[in-house]
């Protein structure tokens, strides 16, 4: 039976369009649009149509600060994972009481501003820091560690920030594996490391792929961080986009690394969707 | 050298506040086919999940063959188990489910795939070994739960209500074949179920629980025709029960007055004088008798009464009387050639008797 | 695995997880200007930025953004999700996927697109352009909050309501938004954090106009680890642990 429209169906469409259109899809368009313009130093772009702007991209120096930032995220990104599945899994297959509690303490950091968190690993790295501090005393180093401002201390921080990220998807995957397979497995003689690559990590495949997007994706653009723990000579794509804008004033430029970005991205956002669908499928049966 | 395969002595199982299992043991003879009967909550499921070892006993022993496996893991007793809701891998296609055992113990490829193919032909899906468990219809799934655990030879199979996400009909079929696979395979079957019809039509011997206890295990027969308490004379099967005291006992028969009037019955459990009792009588053990049919001298040994319902079954026909005392009573009755007056309607006056020993007699219990 | 070490694995994630944050606010005690070494206890941090105005006044803006944000961005976001929910329309697919794709696009590339939609249209930058941003921000989140609580509803209350004669405004008014009222609280309250933390849109977005805190933190935190940072942190720490708290109670209240 197909419905009249209703007033209040046309209102709240149009608001939501308008609104999305006006300030997503218009952005973007414009986006696209810029990168391939001619950057002008008075007016900010000459209609001028170009492709210099991406062909700029295929220089040594930007194809470097590429690789760093795919290196971090894809280190960021297994840390996260070897340190967050374990634990994702102790706590969602636990019969504790607490088990919301649990679930909570690491729904707290995931709320907390990552400005904070990040300024948080600065006082425990840096030289005059906690974690020096605690090192020297116990005499296990002589001299303090350099940690703050390299690469280490940015990856520390990435990791720092966004283990949540990773840690919430997998959890609820996991939660929903159903005790039976586990039971199953172990009824026909499998033992506990053989039950646990065999059949669990197949079955949560959907939520190791949902929480390493949720990581990688901002690890990629990650821009105050570097800066903070890394310090002025680190530059990611994040750094360098900001630098294209605020500085450089070379917006075509900034515009074109974030298509390139992003256009990289969506391939992750579309392997991301295709396995949600799965899941959904595979959990009728 | 012990027949007995499985032996549980004492066990006893709580969780939290709930105690499951209460110093229950049984013993479960080799290649028999034994069900475990009962309502939700009764602990049959705890039960069979103790011997797989899935649960832990919290007193008493368990023995596997004569070897004590209290302590012992599921992974490394022999035994496997068909769960309820299957639990067939999703991830994995039938051929690799059923070749799931086989692998753990690192059995050689080409052996693997001899067995598990004929098993698969065993259980009639040898053309589906390449799908997915979300491919298959339920009844295949059942059959795929079966085929895995089967391959493995184990000493035992332990079967966890297997049957009752199935239809009726398929429901029926399957309890054939089960009962011809255990046959065949010769091992022993330790069946859960809540269905006293299936537990009485598939099994060798069943045990009746409830609440914690084993209330009788004997064959089918035994706890049909002779139940040891209420609970499981009303659990099987249609019971009517009329409560009343032995009057006096004379020549070992129980003299008894049962509505009115004077009945003699075998006096089978060593009953005293005054004890009260519970006589029971199966619906079908009952014989109606229209009034037309029977001499005033015969009448003196029946129970007369009013027909207050009519209930037609197609096989059958069930009768509900009304005895003078209010007292209501099945009566079913089957169609044959022999009885042509099974037409009754309601408000007929009717008579009522049965075969004298086919009644039960037990000792009072409070809970009526 | 045996228990002792699921215990020792998950208490050290939960220290790792923990650890800087209970160092910056030990710290905010701190009776010492620069040095991480305990020189005793003391609130005067705390106190210093109570009498800080500029701190004040920049606090303000952000509680004032935070507000106006989440409650405009929970407007349009419930309205999209209850259209995705009930609604069949053109374009429903697209909407679906725009939706899916703002939530997981980086902030940097949303930031740099509205920077360029704002130049566009000359717009100056400074308060409403960052307001007008930081409600596109949120409104994903507040959709796939609300939606995800909606599919739990049965489609058979819409079916009886409009039966008994009741338009389509009528049954969002008094069926569909108190039934969803903790989904919708807890998407008023996320959005309310995202603005107030928000870092990386508002650097790109906003003008000298209009200060906000965690730039204003962020200038600071440049400069290195200071005690009147640990204590501002300290505070939002707990704000948020605050806010939390009453998202998480209002979805378990509901529950039942």
């Amino acid at each position: 039976m197909k419905k009249q429209s209703s007033s209040f169906k046309i209102f709240s469409l149009s608001t939501v369009w308008l609104w999305l259109c006006v300030f997503a899809l218009i952005p973007i368009i414009l986006t696209l649009t810029t990168s391939f313009l001619t950057p002008d130093s008075n007016s900010i772009v000459k209609l001028i149509p170009t492709i210099s702007n991406y062909l700029e991209l295929f220089n040594p120096g930007y194809l470097r600060i590429l690789l760093q930032s795919l290196y971090l995220a894809t280190s960021c990104t297994l840390v996260c994972l070897f340190i967050g599945y374990p634990f994702a899994f102790i706590i969602a297959r636990s019969q504790h009481q607490h088990k919301s509690l649990l679930l909570l303490l690491v729904i707290i950091p995931f709320w907390t501003s990552s400005l904070i968190r990040t300024y948080a690993i600065m006082a425990i790295l840096k030289a005059k820091g906690i974690l020096n501090t605690v090192l020297l005393a116990a005499g296990i180093i002589h001299d303090p560690l350099q940690i703050l401002y390299s690469n280490t201390a940015i990856l520390i921080g990435c990791v720092y920030d966004l283990l949540p990220f990773m840690i919430l998807p997998l959890y609820a995957n996991i939660e929903k594996l159903n005790q039976e397979y586990l039971e199953a497995a172990r009824d026909l003689g499998a033992n506990w490391f053989t039950t646990f690559f065999k059949i669990v990590i197949p079955l949560t495949i959907p939520g190791i792929i949902a929480g390493s997007v949720l990581v990688f994706l901002p690890a990629m653009t990650m821009f105050y961080v570097p800066v903070l723990l890394g310090g002025a000579k680190n530059l990611l794509i994040g750094n360098l986009i900001e630098h294209q804008f605020l500085t450089a004033n070379n917006w075509p430029l900034g515009t074109a690394i974030s298509v390139v970005i992003t256009l990289l991205m969506g391939i992750f956002i579309i392997i991301y969707w295709r396995h949600s669908k799965e899941d959904d499928r595979e959990s009728l049966t | 050298m012990n027949n007995n395969i499985i032996e549980l002595k004492g066990v006893s199982k709580r969780f939290g506040n709930y105690q499951a299992l209460t110093e229950a043991s049984i013993s479960i003879k080799n290649g028999e086919f034994i069900t475990l009967l009962g309502p939700s909550g009764c602990g049959k499921t705890t039960l069979l999940r103790l011997i797989s070892g899935f649960e832990k006993p919290d007193t008493g022993r368990i023995f596997i063959d004569g070897r004590d496996v209290t302590d012992l893991p599921p992974e490394k007793r022999h035994l496997n188990m068909v769960f309820q809701s299957y639990a067939l891998f999703p991830h994995m296609t039938v051929y690799e489910n059923v070749a799931f055992g086989l692998r753990c113990k690192k059995t050689a490829e080409t052996e693997i795939q001899k067995r598990v193919l004929d098993v698969l032909r065993m259980v009639k899906l040898d053309q589906l070994a390449e799908r997915k468990p979300n491919q298959l219809s339920g009844g295949q799934q059942q059959r795929v739960a079966i085929a895995r655990a089967v391959v493995n030879e184990p000493i035992v199979l332990l079967l966890d209500e297997p049957l009752s996400a199935l239809d009726y009909n398929l429901r029926k079929n399957m309890q054939i074949e089960l009962k011809q696979l255990q046959r065949r395979l010769g091992i022993t079957f330790i069946f859960v179920t809540h269905d006293q019809e299936e537990a009485l039509s598939m099994s060798d011997r069943v045990a009746v629980m409830n609440e914690g206890y084993i209330e009788q295990l004997g064959t089918p027969k035994d706890v049909y025709e002779e139940p040891t308490n209420l609970y499981v004379a009303e659990f099987i099967g249609e019971t009517n029960i009329f409560n009343t005291e032995i009057l006096e006992i004379r020549d070992n028969k129980l003299m008894v007055e049962v509505e009115g009037k004077r009945f003699a019955f075998n006096n089978k459990k060593d009953l005293a004088e005054k004890q009260q009792i519970h006589v029971v009588i199966r619906p079908e053990d009952i014989t109606v008798w229209g009034e037309n049919e029977i001499t005033h001298e015969e009448s003196k040994n029946m129970l007369p009464g009013d027909v207050e319902q009519v209930i037609y079954k197609g096989s059958t026909v069930e009768l509900i009387v009304r005895l003078p005392s209010g007292k209501k009573i099945a009566a079913a009755e089957f169609f044959n050639e022999d009885d042509e007056k099974l037409d009754y309607h309601i408000t007929e006056k009717v008579w009522i008797d049965w075969v004298p020993g086919w009644e039960v007699i037990l000792p009072h219990e409070e809970t009526i | 695995m045996n228990t002792f070490s699921k215990y020792f694995y998950t208490i050290c994630v939960y220290i790792f997880l923990y650890l800087p944050i209970a160092v910056v606010i030990v710290f905010s005690f701190n009776n010492a200007s620069h040095s991480l070494v305990w020189q005793g206890f003391t609130v005067k941090w705390y106190t210093a930025l109570f009498h800080d105005n500029v701190l004040l006044r920049v606090a303000g803006h952000s509680f004032l953004l935070g507000i106006l944000a989440a409650t405009s961005a929970t407007a349009i976001g419930t309205l999209a999700a209850v259209s995705l929910f009930r609604y069949r329309f053109f374009g429903k697919k697209i909407l679906n996927a725009l939706i899916f794709i703002l939530i997981l696009s980086p902030e940097i590339v949303m930031a740099i697109s509205l920077l360029l939609l704002y130049s566009f249209l000359n717009i100056p930058l400074g308060f409403w352009t960052l307001l007008l941003a930081h409600i596109t921000l949120c409104i994903p989140f507040v959709t796939v909050t609300v939606y995800a609580r909606a599919t739990t509803l049965d489609t058979d209350i819409f079916e009886a309501a409009m039966d008994l004669g009741a338009t389509d405004f009528t049954i969002f008014r008094k069926i569909i938004v108190p039934l969803l009222a903790p989904a919708i609280t807890s998407g008023w309250l996320l959005s309310f954090t995202l603005s107030l933390d928000d870092v990386i849109i508002s650097y790109f977005v906003t003008g000298p106009t209009f200060d906000i805190l965690p730039l204003k933190i962020y200038s600071m935190v440049r400069l290195g680890i200071k005690p009147e940072v640990n204590a501002l942190c300290t505070l939002l720490l707990a704000f948020t642990l605050l806010v939390v708290m009453i998202s998480y109670q209002s979805i378990y209240k509901k529950k039942d």
